[in-house]
């Protein structure tokens, strides 16, 4: 077994499995330009992640690395995580997860609505005295759509790198708190719109607190 | 008729004891978990004591001893004054276990940072001094050499995640974070913690159930996805803290795997709240610190010893995946083996420094209470620090 990172373009698949209930959710579908790679001989030969292209014709598949997680009361738990980075591939349409023959959940990619997603100007909820935490405004007429979800992030001077402040959000309405970025003034902050295949920027600003 | 405390002291007041000589039994440096034999690795850059230890059984009265140490390096030399002054009385004489299992009870010095650089570290015991007497002679060996080894980064990225009952929301408090960020640098090989924190909403309600964990996991396993892509260290490890609402809503701790080979991708949960006056042995005012070690040291492969021993019965105790721990009863150490754990302490959270004998603390992988990092968790958790650093190169 051994584990390397790859960059490229991906498709990070988060999901949860439970063999003896038969059920399985795919939770988390996002673009990734790293990949963890895992080479292992302890796959799950009844789990698969599988992606067909839209005329169902297969384009991946792969026995599922599942984790099971430790310190759980004995004997109660049957759940398993499954994080998989896949290559991507022109056509991807649909990705599902498979037990034993059965799918037990499907993820499938939708042409994002444009018009679901008109942006104001992107900025705070007006500041008020002994309120730390301040809304994102400008986001007010975008509406859910399936299989379009929402990450926003926020860089600071103190922390160089996009951070995740909120990932897989059906709409992007998230309130930052001031609290969290005790020594800034201001903040980047991007709103990415995706359909899990492809990311889309739909607002980027630098906001002040002040 | 009192005496003018700015004339010279009175003399009447130093009723010499007749010592002219001190015995030592020996010298420690300890950072987390030690022996006498300096079986565990000492690391750059983390803060050391040196605990020097007199025979006590030669004394026949009373007396306070204080003392000077000298330590080199190609750093230089410089002298450290100690921290207490000991009592040496011979109603109680302290044999070397009794002077170890107790802080007063050794004359302690603290190295500071500087004196941990890699590579060859000496100290010396130049003087001891008895109070209001002067300066004796020293028998025995007087000189400690050690090798400080490089300490690799611990890098870890700490998520709060917030949640309502449909009532009220729930957030991690500001002290749990610190508690935890505490606990990894004071018990931990490694002064250098490359340590990140955000709150952010979770994707579950309370009360949890069987599935509440899988989805914190799942969330942070996204999150990290992301957040590697926009160039965080993928080394970093991701532990979700969550709120036990004082008591009202507990999510189980729990790793999504133990891994055999080095894997930062394995994410982490637990619950942190305050611990009520004794949860885990623990009395001061957040039980996040051990809890989250323990979850966080399964991410790096650390199985459980087994104690207290699974009952089928009452589907209570610890399953023993870890057939190879060492020590007796979950303890930090066998008595053959002779570790004692030392904490340094934190000023800013009122933690104070604190030796650990033991019998009475436990290893951070078993479920029983005061838990610290024996030497094998130590030695371990070092080793693939060591590999995780080597990764992705
Ligand atoms: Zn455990």
């Amino acid at each position: 077994m051994n584990v390397e990172i790859e960059s490229g373009s991906y498709i990070n698949v988060v999901a949860i499995v439970n063999k003896k209930e038969n059920t399985g959710e795919i939770l988390y579908v996002n673009p990734a330009s790293l990949a963890t790679r895992i080479e292992s001989t302890s796959e799950d030969p009844d789990i698969s992640i599988t992606v067909e292209d839209g005329a169902q014709n297969l384009l991946f598949q792969q026995q599922a690395l599942v984790r099971y997680s430790a310190c759980n009361e004995s004997g109660s738990y049957e759940e398993g995580l499954i994080q998989l980075d896949i290559p991507y591939m022109d056509g991807m349409e649909v990705i599902k997860l498979v037990f034993d023959g059965k799918v037990l959940a499907s993820y499938q990619r939708q042409s994002p609505d444009i018009s679901s997603s008109h942006v104001g100007r992107l900025g705070f909820s007006p500041a008020l005295v002994s309120v730390t935490k301040r809304s994102l405004t400008g986001l007010e007429n975008i509406i859910e759509q399936k299989g379009v979800t929402y990450t926003i992030q926020v860089k600071t001077a103190e922390f160089k790198h996009w951070h995740v402040i909120a990932v897989g959000l059906n709409l992007p309405k998230v309130k930052i708190d001031r609290n969290q970025f005790p020594n800034e003034t201001t903040v980047d902050i991007k709103v990415i719109k995706t359909t899990g295949f492809d990311d889309e920027v739909i607002a980027e600003s630098h906001l002040s607190f002040e | 008729m009192s005496h003018n405390i700015f004339e010279e002291p009175n003399e009447n007041l130093l009723q010499a004891s007749g010592i002219t000589e001190l015995s030592i039994l020996g010298i420690e440096l300890t950072q987390s978990i030690q022996s006498m034999n300096h079986d565990v690795s000492i690391v750059e850059g983390k803060p050391a004591l040196v605990r020097v230890y007199i025979d006590q059984r030669t004394i026949m009265t009373s007396i306070n001893v204080t003392g000077e140490i000298r330590w080199y390096s190609d750093a230089g030399e410089h002298f450290v004054v100690p921290i207490n002054i000991v009592n040496i009385d011979s109603t109680t004489p302290k044999d070397l276990e009794s002077q170890r299992d107790e802080l007063s009870a050794a004359l302690n010095f603290i190295l500071p940072p500087e004196a941990l650089q890699e590579g060859l570290l000496v100290i010396a015991l130049d003087r001891l001094r008895i109070v209001g007497e002067g300066e004796v002679a020293i028998n025995g060996n007087t000189q400690l050499r050690l090798t400080v080894e490089k300490a690799p980064p611990l890098r870890i990225r700490v998520i709060g995640f917030r949640y309502t009952d449909g009532n009220q929301s729930f957030t991690p408090d500001a002290v749990h974070f610190a508690f935890f960020k505490s606990y990894l640098l004071r018990s931990f090989p490694t002064n250098n913690i490359d340590w990140s924190q955000i709150v952010v909403d979770g994707n579950f309600q309370a009360p949890f159930d069987d599935i509440t964990a899988s989805r914190v996991h799942a969330h942070l396993a996204a999150m990290r996805s992301r957040e590697i892509s926009a160039g965080v260290d993928p080394r970093t490890h991701y532990y979700g803290i969550v709120s036990d609402a004082n008591g009202r809503y507990f999510l189980r701790g729990k790793a999504a795997d133990i891994p055999g080979i080095p894997s930062p991708d394995i994410v982490a949960c637990g619950p942190v709240g305050e611990p009520n006056g004794g949860f885990g042995g623990d009395t001061d005012v957040s039980y996040a610190d051990w809890y989250g070690a323990h979850e966080l040291c399964h991410t790096y492969g650390r199985y459980h010893p087994g104690f207290p021993p699974y009952d089928p019965v009452t589907e209570r105790g610890q399953d023993a995946s870890d057939a190879n721990f060492p020590y007796p009863e979950g303890n930090l150490s066998s008595d053959a083996l002779e570790h004692v754990g030392f904490d340094i302490g934190d000023n800013n959270l009122n933690l104070p420094m604190k030796i650990l004998p033991r019998q009475l603390h436990h290893d951070v992988m078993t479920y029983k209470e005061k838990q610290w990092l024996s030497a094998y968790t130590y030695q371990a958790i070092l080793e693939r620090l060591r590999q995780e650093d080597e990764l992705f190169n």
